[in-house]
C-alpha cells in the first residue's frame, strides 16, 4: 500500500488530498531530469565519439532542461510579482523589493543564469586553450554550479510543495527523486575519485565521506517517506545502472584521435556505488536519534556512513575487479576511446597506497569519518532548513 | 559565424619567436604530390591552439584527372591510422572543380600524417602529407566579452548572496507571515557570509584560471635554446650547441619515458640544414650542413662568409617526422675566403639582385624568379624560378641534395622563415618515414632505419634536369619577405637569386 511508505508522523499530520503536482514544479523536475540525462549522455559522448559541437543532442537536453526550469520559474516570479499579486504577494520569498516567488524558483533562476554565463566563457576558453577534455575547468565549474542550482532548486521546490500542500506519497517521492537526481550529479562531479581501482584506497572513502552524507542526510530530513535516504540512493543507483545498461546498446564510433582501443558502442559510466547500504544506515540513525544533539548525530551518521560503505563497497570493489566485473552488466570493460588497449586487458589492479590495505582502512576510519561527520553536519543543517521550507 | 570563430581573428601571438615549428613563424603546410592518377596540391592551415581544428584545402593539379571524392584522416605518429578516427570526406568547393575542403580535429602536439585518399573515374590513390602540430598562440579576451562576463559574474555573486539572505529570512515562514527583526538580522548575516564565501570562490577560480593560463603558455611551441659560436683556429668553424634542458633525445633502444623526442634522421642527405642570412635579409646568405659531433653539438667550417651579423635558422627532422628549427643570431668577426669542404654548401656572398627579379650570371646566363599568384596571407602561390642560357635557350640544372632546387623565404624582420622545395614546404624525409611507419617498417622510437634508395642523393647528382622549377608556398602573415632560390648549374656551381615580395 502506497501510504505505508510514509512516516507515522507524516501520515498523522495534515490530511490534504493528493492533488496533481503544480505545473511549475513538474516543469522544474522535468528540466532537472533532462539536464541529468543530457549530462550523462554528454560524458558518454566525450568518452565514445569525442568530437562535439554546440548542437549535439546531449547538449540540447542540457539546454532544454536549463531553459525549461529557468523560464518556468521566471514566469512564475513575474506572474506572482505583478499579474497575480493579490493572491501571491505573501506566499513567496521577496527579492529586490518588487519580485516575489518560491525560493526553489529563485535558486533555479540563479542556476539558469550561471549556465548562461558559462556558455560564452566556455566558448572563449576553447578558443584560448583548445578543446578541453577534462570535466573540471573554470567555465565547466560555473556550468556545474548552474546545473547544481537548478537541481537544488527543483529539490527545494518539491520539498516546499510537500510541506505546504499536504503529505502524499507522490509529493514525497518527488522530493526523493529530485534528491536522487542531485545525488547523481554530485556522484558524477567526483567520478574521477570513484574508479574501481580506488576502492581499496583511502582517497575513495575520504572523498565519498565528504560528499555523499551531505546529500543523503539532507534528503533524509527533507522527504517524508519512511526510508527517504534509501529512496534517494535507490533513485541514484537506478539512474546510474540504467545509463550503464542502455548506453552500451547504441552503436557509435570515435571521431577524434588518437584512439587507444576499438570502440563500437557508446561508452557508459561505471556501475553505481552501493550507496543504498549507507543510506539505510543514515535513515536508521536519523530515526533513532531524532531530537538529539546535532554534532552527536552527525558523528554517528558519519561513522555509520563510512562503516557501511566500507562493509559493502570494499568487497564489491574486489568483485568488480574480477573477470565477472568486466561483464557488460557491471561494465568493468568499458573505457574511453583514448585509453590504450593494454590498460583494458585482464582484471583490474587496485591503486594501493603505501602501507596497503591496513593504512587505507586506518585513513578511511579517521580522515574519511572526519569528512563524513562534517558533511553530515552540513547535511543536517540543510535538511533541517528544507524540512521547514514553506515558500 | 560563431563567437569562437570571430574570436579566432583576435589571435595574439605571444612573442616573436614563439611561433612555428620547422619553419619559424609558420605552421602552414603546402605540398604537391600524387594520389594514384591524381596530382594534388594540399594546403594545411593549422590552428594556433591545440586541440583545435585544422583547415585543409585539396586542389587537383591534373586537369585531365580530377577526383570525385577526397577523404582525409589525421594519424598521430605514435598511433598510426589504426588509432585514427575514420577518414572524413572533404567537401567539393562550389565553382572550383577539383577543389575540396574540410576541417579535422588535431588533439595533440606532435608529428601527424595527413592521409589523403582520392577516388574518381581514373581510379584511386593515396598520399601522405607530414604535419607537425604545435600550439603557437593563445587568445586574449576582447574587452566587450570581459565586461559581459564581469557583469554576469557580479550578478551571480550578488544574486546568490541575495537568494541565501531571502531563504534565511522568509523561506521557512508560514504563508502570510512577516519576518521579525531577529530573522531580518539573521538574513543580513547569512547574506554577508554567502557573499564572502562566493567572493572567495571567485578568487579561487581566478587563481585557478591564471595557473591554467601559465601552464598553457609554457606548453606553447618555442625554439629550443642554443649557443652558437664562431671560432677562428686553423680554419673558421661554427659550433651550434643545444643548451635547452628540455632537449632529451632517446638513444637507440632506450625505452620511451616522459617527454623524450625520437632520434634525428637525415633530411635529403643531411642531418641539419643551416641557413645564415645577413640580419635584415639584405646581405649575404649561406646554406650549410653542419655535422653532429655528439647528441647536442653540430659543427661546420665557416669559410667564405664576410664579417657581419647573421640570423641563423637550422632545420632538423626527428625519426617521428617531427620537424624543428633552431634559431640564433651569429656574429662573424673576420673574413675567410677559402671554400667550404662540403661541396653541398652554398654561399651567396654579395647581395643578390632583387629589383628586377632577374639576375645576370657571370657567363651571361639569366636567373629569374617570379611569383605566380597574388601574395595574400594563407593562400597558396607558386615561386617560379627559371634559368636560361646567355643565348636565351632554357638551361638545365643538376639536382642538388636530391632536389631540383631549394628556396628560402624570410620576412625582413626575421620573424618568419621557411625552407622549401619543389614539392612544397614539408620534409621529404618526414613523408618517407610516415609512409614507412604505416607499412609497419619502423620501430616507434627505435634505431635509424636503412635509407631508401630514393633518398640516396649521390645517385641523383649526375642527371641534368630542366632549369625551370616551381615551389608551392603560402605566406603565414603580412609583411615584406625576401625569397631566395638556389639552383645547381651543370658546372656544379650553386647560384642564388632573390625576390622581394610584399604580402597583404
Amino acid at each position: 500500500m502506497a501510504t505505508s511508505l510514509l512516516t507515522p508522523a507524516a501520515t498523522a499530520g495534515t490530511a490534504a488530498p493528493a492533488r496533481d503536482l503544480p505545473l511549475h514544479l513538474t516543469a522544474v523536475v522535468v528540466g532537472a531530469t533532462s539536464i541529468l540525462i543530457g549530462l550523462i549522455w554528454d560524458i558518454s559522448w566525450h568518452m565514445t565519439i569525442g568530437r562535439d559541437t554546440f548542437w549535439t543532442p546531449a547538449h540540447m537536453a542540457i539546454y532544454f532542461g536549463g531553459t525549461l526550469a529557468g523560464l518556468s520559474c521566471g514566469a512564475r516570479v513575474l506572474a506572482n510579482s505583478f499579474w497575480k499579486r493579490d493572491t501571491h504577494a505573501t506566499d513567496g520569498v521577496r527579492l529586490w523589493k518588487f519580485f516575489t516567488g518560491p525560493i526553489g524558483g529563485w535558486i533555479c533562476i540563479w542556476g539558469a543564469f550561471a549556465m548562461l554565463t558559462s556558455a560564452p566563457f566556455d566558448d572563449w576558453w576553447h578558443g584560448a586553450y583548445g578543446l578541453d577534455v577534462q570535466i573540471l575547468s573554470p567555465p565547466h565549474v560555473i556550468l556545474l554550479c548552474g546545473l547544481l542550482g537548478i537541481l537544488i532548486g527543483a529539490q527545494t521546490m518539491a520539498v516546499s510543495t510537500q510541506n505546504t500542500e499536504g503529505d502524499s506519497t507522490a509529493r514525497s517521492t518527488v522530493v526523493a527523486f529530485a534528491s536522487g537526481v542531485l545525488l547523481t550529479l554530485a556522484a558524477i562531479a567526483i567520478t574521477e575519485y570513484s574508479d574501481v581501482q580506488l576502492m581499496h584506497n583511502s582517497l575513495f572513502y575520504i572523498v565519498a565521506g565528504g560528499v555523499y552524507p551531505l546529500f543523503l542526510v539532507a534528503a533524509s530530513r527533507a522527504s517524508r517517506l519512511r526510508w527517504p535516504a534509501t529512496a534517494t540512493a535507490a533513485f541514484y543507483m537506478v539512474i546510474m545502472a540504467a545509463q550503464l545498461w542502455i548506453l552500451q546498446l547504441f552503436e557509435a564510433h570515435p571521431k577524434l584521435g588518437p584512439i587507444g582501443h576499438d570502440v563500437t558502442h557508446m561508452v557508459p559510466m561505471n556501475f553505481p556505488l552501493l550507496l543504498i547500504a549507507p543510506a539505510i544506515a543514515i535513515d536508521l540513525v536519523l530515526r533513532r536519534m531524532r531530537g538529539r544533539n546535532g554534532w552527536l548525530t552527525a558523528f554517528v551518521l558519519g561513522l555509520s556512513f563510512v562503516l557501511a560503505l566500507l562493509a559493502f563497497q570494499w568487497p564489491f570493489g574486489s568483485f568488480l575487479a574480477t573477470e565477472i566485473g568486466r561483464h557488460p552488466f557491471f561494465g568493468g570493460a568499458f573505457a574511453p576511446y583514448s585509453a590504450p588497449a593494454e590498460y583494458l586487458i585482464g582484471p583490474r589492479e587496485f591503486w594501493m597506497e603505501d602501507g596497503g590495505a591496513t593504512v587505507a582502512l586506518v585513513k578511511a576510519m579517521s580522515w574519511g569519518v572526519l569528512a563524513a561527520v562534517v558533511s553530515s553536519r552540513i547535511g543536517l543543517w540543510w535538511g533541517n532548513w528544507l524540512h521547514e521550507v514553506k515558500r | 559565424m560563431t563567437v569562437g570563430r570571430r574570436l579566432a581573428w583576435l589571435l595574439v601571438l605571444v612573442g616573436i619567436w614563439l611561433t612555428g615549428s620547422a619553419h619559424i613563424g609558420n605552421t602552414l603546410v603546402v605540398q604537391d604530390g600524387t594520389a594514384g592518377p591524381y596530382g594534388l596540391r594540399v594546403l594545411v592551415r593549422p590552428p594556433a591552439v591545440i586541440p583545435g581544428l585544422v583547415d585543409v584545402v585539396i586542389r587537383s593539379t591534373t586537369p585531365n584527372a580530377i577526383p570525385t571524392q577526397v577523404t582525409l584522416q589525421p594519424a598521430l605518429w605514435r598511433y598510426g591510422t589504426k588509432g585514427a578516427p575514420a577518414p572524413e570526406s572533404a567537401v567539393a568547393v562550389p565553382g572550383e572543380p577539383g577543389t575540396f575542403q574540410t576541417q579535422v580535429w588535431i588533439m595533440s602536439s606532435g608529428s601527424y600524417a595527413l592521409h589523403i585518399a582520392a577516388t574518381g573515374a581514373a581510379g584511386a590513390g593515396t598520399f601522405i602529407v607530414p604535419y607537425t602540430s604545435v600550439a603557437t598562440a593563445t587568445l586574449s579576451m576582447p574587452d566587450w566579452l570581459g565586461w559581459v562576463l564581469a557583469a554576469l559574474g557580479a550578478f551571480l555573486v550578488f544574486g546568490l548572496a541575495a537568494v541565501v539572505g531571502a531563504a534565511s529570512r522568509e523561506a521557512t515562514l508560514p504563508v502570510g507571515a512577516s519576518p521579525d527583526t531577529p530573522r531580518r538580522r539573521r538574513a543580513r548575516f547569512a547574506t554577508a557570509i554567502a557573499a564572502l564565501i562566493t567572493c572567495t570562490m571567485v578568487f579561487g577560480g581566478w587563481t585557478w584560471w591564471n595557473a591554467v593560463d601559465r601552464n598553457y603558455k609554457r606548453s606553447l611551441y618555442r625554439p629550443l635554446q642554443v649557443a652558437t659560436t664562431v671560432r677562428r683556429g686553423s680554419e673558421r668553424t661554427l659550433t651550434m650547441r643545444i643548451t635547452d634542458s628540455t632537449w632529451r633525445v632517446l638513444k637507440p633502444g632506450e625505452p620511451l619515458r616522459g617527454s623524450f623526442s625520437s632520434p634525428l634522421m637525415p633530411d635529403h642527405g643531411k642531418m641539419m640544414h643551416m641557413f645564415l642570412i645577413a640580419a635584415g635579409a639584405q646581405g649575404p646568405v649561406a646554406h650549410l650542413h653542419p655535422v653532429r659531433t655528439d647528441d647536442r653539438t653540430f659543427v661546420t667550417p665557416l669559410h667564405g662568409l664576410p664579417p657581419g651579423t647573421y640570423w641563423m635558422f637550422a632545420d632538423v627532422v626527428h625519426e617521428s617526422g617531427y620537424t624543428r628549427t633552431f634559431v640564433d643570431t651569429v656574429n662573424v668577426a673576420t673574413g675567410d675566403a677559402r671554400p667550404n669542404v662540403d661541396g653541398d654548401d652554398a654561399f651567396a656572398l654579395t647581395p643578390p639582385t632583387v629589383t628586377t627579379s632577374s639576375a645576370t650570371l657571370s657567363d651571361g646566363a639569366h636567373f629569374a624568379i617570379a611569383l605566380e599568384g597574388t601574395p595574400t596571407v594563407g593562400t597558396d602561390v607558386v615561386i617560379h624560378a627559371q634559368l636560361t642560357n646567355a643565348d636565351g635557350t632554357p638551361a638545365t640544372v643538376l639536382p642538388w641534395l636530391g632536389m631540383a632546387g631549394h628556396a628560402m623565404l624570410v620576412r625582413t624582420d626575421g620573424a618568419v622563415f621557411m625552407h622549401l622545395h619543389p614539392f612544397g614546404t614539408s620534409s621529404m624525409a618526414a613523408q618517407d618515414r610516415l609512409v614507412r611507419r604505416e607499412a609497419g617498417d619502423t620501430a616507434m622510437h627505435g634505431a635509424q632505419q636503412p635509407m631508401d634508395a630514393a633518398m640516396d642523393m649521390t645517385a641523383m647528382h649526375a642527371t641534368p634536369i630542366p632549369g625551370d622549377v616551381r615551389f608551392p608556398v603560402a605566406f603565414p602573415s603580412a609583411g615584406t619577405y625576401r625569397i631566395f632560390v638556389q639552383l645547381r648549374r651543370t658546372t656544379g656551381t650553386i647560384e642564388t637569386a632573390a625576390l622581394d615580395v610584399t604580402v597583404r
